[in-house]
C-alpha cells in the first residue's frame, strides 16, 4: 500500500489546519453558509437531511487494518457506531456534527486519509478492480497506474474546477470488476499483439440522468504516456465541456455532441501539441511507485491443504455455499480471495458497524496479508487469504453477521441511502432493498447470478441503468413510485437496462422483481444468466408478465 | 401501505385538515433538523414548532431569520403541516423523515 512521505503528511496536517479555522469562522459568524459551503464540500462534507454526511475518500478501495481501524473509531465517536461503503469504494458518515469535523479529519490524516476531491467539480477518487493484485485474471496490478492518477489529479490546478465532476476507473483484468465503462475516462490495462501492456482508454461513460456507456478513444496507449493523455482528454473537457447547463455539462454529454471521432482529434491534437516530453513518467519512477504494491509473500500450500479444506466443507454446507459465492481464485497457488458481504437479508446494503469494522482488521492482519479492499458494489473483500484458513475466517466472519453467502446473488443488493439520508433523493431506497434482500435470500441459490440494483433519484448513485433488474425511485405527485429496467449490466459488456413499463407503487416491488425473475427462470437455458436470457428472448416476455394482469 | 409506517400514520385525510405553517431548518453546528419555537428558539422536536395560518406565513418567516450572525440554523424556510390529533406533521415523505426519519435501522453497532 503506498505510504505518505514527509510532503504528503504536512501538506495534510497544514488542510487540516486550515479546515479548523474555517469552521470556527462558521460558528463564530464570519463566513456566511454561502462562503463555507464551497469550504466544506472540497472537504467532503454535505448537509444531508438529518445531519452533516462526511465522504471519505478510500484510494482505489485499498484499505490497511489501521484506516479501517480509525473509520471504526469515527464510527464510534463521532457518529451512531457505523458507516456506509458507497458505490464509488468510499465511506460515508451520515450522522456528523460540523463542529467534530476538524478532529475527524485531523484523525483521517493519522492514517494517511482524508476527503479532498469526495465532492465538487473537480477528479474524484480513482476506482479500481477490488480484486487488483490478486486475481487471476490480470495482467499486472492496476493499484500503481491508480496511485499515480490520484497523485497527478490531487488538487491539479488546471482541473478543480471542471464543468462537472470526473471519475476515473482502472482494471488490469479481463473480467470487469470495476464498472470501467461506466465513467468519464475508462482505462483497461490490456496487451498489444506485440506483447506490450498499454491502456486502452475509453471516454464518455456515466449513469445519472443520461446514462452512456464509454466509447474506445485510443486502443492502446504506452504506459508511460498515461498522464500526458489524460491531460489532453481533461482540457478539451476544461475548454469545451458546457457550463451553462448542469444537466449537460459532463463529459459523455460532450463526446456525444461532438462524436467519439472529433472527440478523438481534439484529445490527439491536444496530446500532440503537448510534445513527447509532457508528463514523463520515467521508469524509475513507476517502479518506485509499484514498490509500494509489490505482492506479499505467501507460503506455499501445505500438502494436506486442500484435503482438510474439503473435510471443513463436506461438514458444513453453510461454509460451502459461502465459499461458493464469496470465495474467487487467487494467482497464487493455495490462496484465495474472499469477498465479505455487507448484505445481510433486511438490512441496508452496505453498512458496516464499529465492531465489525474493528472485527475484519484484526482478521485482515490474522488471514490476508494486512488488505481490505472496499468494492463499488458495497461489500468488502480479503484478498490474500490461504484457502486452509477460509473455514477458521468464516467462522470468525459468521461471529459478526458477516458471512452472508450471497456475492453476486439477488440479495446483493446495490442501493443507494435514498430518501432516508439524502436530499436529493425523490423516494426512499433501503427500505426496498431491505423487503427485496429479505425476501430473495432463501432463493438465492436457485436463481443464480442477479444483480439488482436501486436509485432514489435520477442521479443514479445506486447504479440502476446497469442492474440486470434496475429500480429507480420517483415522486409522483408525492407518492413513492418504482420505475424498474431489465437487462443492464456493469461488467465488461456493459449495457444499459430498458424501463419496462409504467412505474410501480412501493407496495408492488418485490412482486414485479418476483414475477420479473419468475420469467428468467422459466425460460432460461442452461448456463444462462438474466442479462444472457433478456438478450436472446428481448424484453416482450417479461413485460406481458408484469403488465399483463393490469 | 405505499409508504410504509411515517407516512402511513401520519398521512392525514387531506380534506379535513387546514394546513398550517411552520420553519425549519438544519442546525448549524450538527446539521439536526430544527423547527421554530418562537422567541428565538428553535427545538428538534417538530411538537414545539410555532405554526401559523398561510396569511401570518411570511411574518413567522421573517421572525426565524432576525438575529445577528451568526445564525443557528441553515437557510430556515417554510413548510406545510397538518395537526392531526393536536400532533403537527410536516406534509410530505421528505418533510416527514426529517422530522421522524429514517425509516430504517442502521448496522448493529
Amino acid at each position: 500500500m503506498y505510504r505518505y512521505d514527509e510532503f504528503d503528511r504536512r501538506f495534510l496536517e497544514e488542510r487540516v489546519a486550515q479546515y479548523r479555522d474555517q469552521v470556527r469562522r462558521r460558528l463564530a459568524g464570519q463566513l456566511s453558509e454561502d462562503e463555507f459551503r464551497p469550504l466544506r464540500l472540497m472537504n467532503g462534507l454535505y448537509l444531508q437531511l438529518h445531519a452533516y454526511m462526511l465522504r471519505i475518500a478510500i484510494p482505489y478501495g485499498s484499505l490497511s487494518p489501521a484506516k479501517l481501524r480509525v473509520l471504526a473509531r469515527i464510527a464510534r465517536r463521532y457518529d451512531r457506531g457505523y458507516g456506509h461503503f458507497t458505490t464509488r469504494q468510499n465511506i460515508q458518515f451520515n450522522w456528523i456534527k460540523l463542529e467534530e469535523t476538524p478532529d475527524i479529519l485531523a484523525e483521517l490524516a493519522a492514517v494517511e486519509m482524508h476527503s479532498i476531491q469526495t465532492s465538487g467539480n473537480c477528479i474524484r477518487n480513482t476506482t479500481a478492480d477490488p480484486f487488483a493484485g490478486a486475481a487471476d485474471d490480470e495482467i499486472e496490478d492496476p493499484r500503481p497506474w491508480c496511485e499515480i492518477i490520484r497523485q497527478w489529479s490531487t488538487l491539479h490546478p488546471e482541473f478543480s474546477f471542471l464543468p462537472r465532476k470526473f471519475k476515473i476507473a482502472v482494471s488490469a483484468a479481463a473480467t470487469d470488476r470495476a464498472a470501467v465503462r461506466l465513467h468519464d475516462i475508462g482505462l483497461y490495462l490490456r496487451r498489444n499483439a506485440a506483447g506490450e501492456v498499454g491502456f486502452e482508454v475509453l471516454v464518455g461513460g456515466g449513469l445519472g440522468r443520461t446514462p452512456m456507456i464509454a466509447k474506445t478513444l485510443r486502443d492502446f496507449l504506452p504506459k508511460h504516456r498515461l498522464l500526458a493523455y489524460l491531460e489532453a482528454i481533461l482540457r478539451v473537457y476544461n475548454e469545451f465541456g458546457r457550463r451553462d447547463n448542469l444537466y449537460k455539462s459532463r463529459i459523455k454529454i460532450l463526446v456525444q455532441a461532438l462524436g467519439i471521432d472529433k472527440m478523438r482529434d481534439a484529445v490527439e491534437r491536444e496530446f500532440g501539441a503537448m510534445g513527447e516530453s509532457a508528463l514523463p513518467l520515467p521508469p524509475a519512477t513507476v517502479a518506485a511507485i509499484a514498490a509500494h504494491f509489490a505482492p506479499p509473500t505467501l507460503a506455499a500450500p501445505g500438502a494436506d491443504d486442500e484435503t482438510e479444506l474439503a473435510r471443513a466443507l463436506a461438514q458444513a454446507p453453510a461454509l460451502a455455499r459461502w465459499v461458493r459465492y464469496n470465495v474467487a481464485p487467487h494467482r497464487a497457488a493455495g490462496h484465495a480471495i474472499v469477498t465479505v458481504s455487507l448484505k445481510p437479508p433486511g438490512r441496508p446494503p452496505g453498512d458496516a458497524s464499529a465492531a465489525q469494522m474493528e472485527l475484519l482488521a484484526d482478521l485482515a492482519e490474522r488471514y490476508s496479508q494486512g488488505e481490505i479492499r472496499a468494492t463499488y458494489e458495497q461489500n468488502l473483500v480479503l484478498p490474500h487469504v490461504r484457502r486452509r484458513d477460509l473455514p477458521a475466517l468464516w467462522r470468525h466472519l459468521g461471529e459478526a453477521g458477516l458471512a452472508t453467502a450471497n456475492a453476486g446473488l439477488a440479495s446483493d443488493i446495490i442501493s443507494c441511502p435514498g430518501l432516508d439520508y439524502c436530499s436529493l433523493a425523490n423516494a426512499r431506497s433501503i427500505p426496498v432493498a431491505e423487503r427485496l434482500s429479505r425476501h430473495l435470500a432463501a432463493r438465492d441459490q436457485e436463481i443464480g447470478e442477479l444483480h439488482i440494483k436501486i436509485s432514489g433519484c435520477i442521479n443514479a448513485c445506486g447504479h440502476h441503468h446497469v442492474g440486470h433488474i434496475g429500480i429507480l425511485g420517483v415522486d409522483k405527485n408525492g407518492e413513492e413510485f418504482y420505475q424498474i429496467t431489465i437487462g443492464g449490466s456493469a461488467d465488461e459488456n456493459a449495457a444499459l437496462g430498458a424501463i419496462v413499463g409504467p412505474a410501480v407503487p412501493s407496495a408492488a416491488v418485490t412482486g414485479a422483481v418476483d414475477t420479473l425473475i419468475g420469467v428468467y427462470l422459466d425460460l432460461r437455458r442452461e448456463g444462462e444468466r438474466f442479462p444472457d436470457t433478456y438478450r436472446r428472448i428481448g424484453a416482450a416476455p417479461f413485460k406481458e408478465a408484469l403488465y399483463a394482469a393490469a | 401501505m405505499p409508504h410504509g409506517p411515517i407516512a402511513a400514520a401520519s398521512r392525514p385525510p387531506m380534506a379535513a385538515v387546514a394546513t398550517r405553517r411552520t420553519v425549519t431548518g438544519n442546525r448549524l453546528r450538527d446539521g439536526v433538523p430544527v423547527y421554530f419555537a418562537g422567541a428565538g428558539r428553535w427545538s428538534p422536536a417538530v411538537a414545539e414548532a410555532r405554526h401559523v395560518a398561510e396569511a401570518e406565513a411570511g411574518a413567522l418567516l421573517a421572525e426565524a431569520l432576525a438575529g445577528p450572525p451568526p445564525h443557528p440554523v441553515i437557510a430556515p424556510y417554510l413548510i406545510e403541516a397538518v395537526l392531526r390529533d393536536g400532533r403537527l406533521v410536516p406534509l410530505g415523505l421528505r418533510e416527514e423523515i426529517r422530522a421522524f426519519g429514517p425509516t430504517v435501522r442502521p448496522a448493529e453497532s
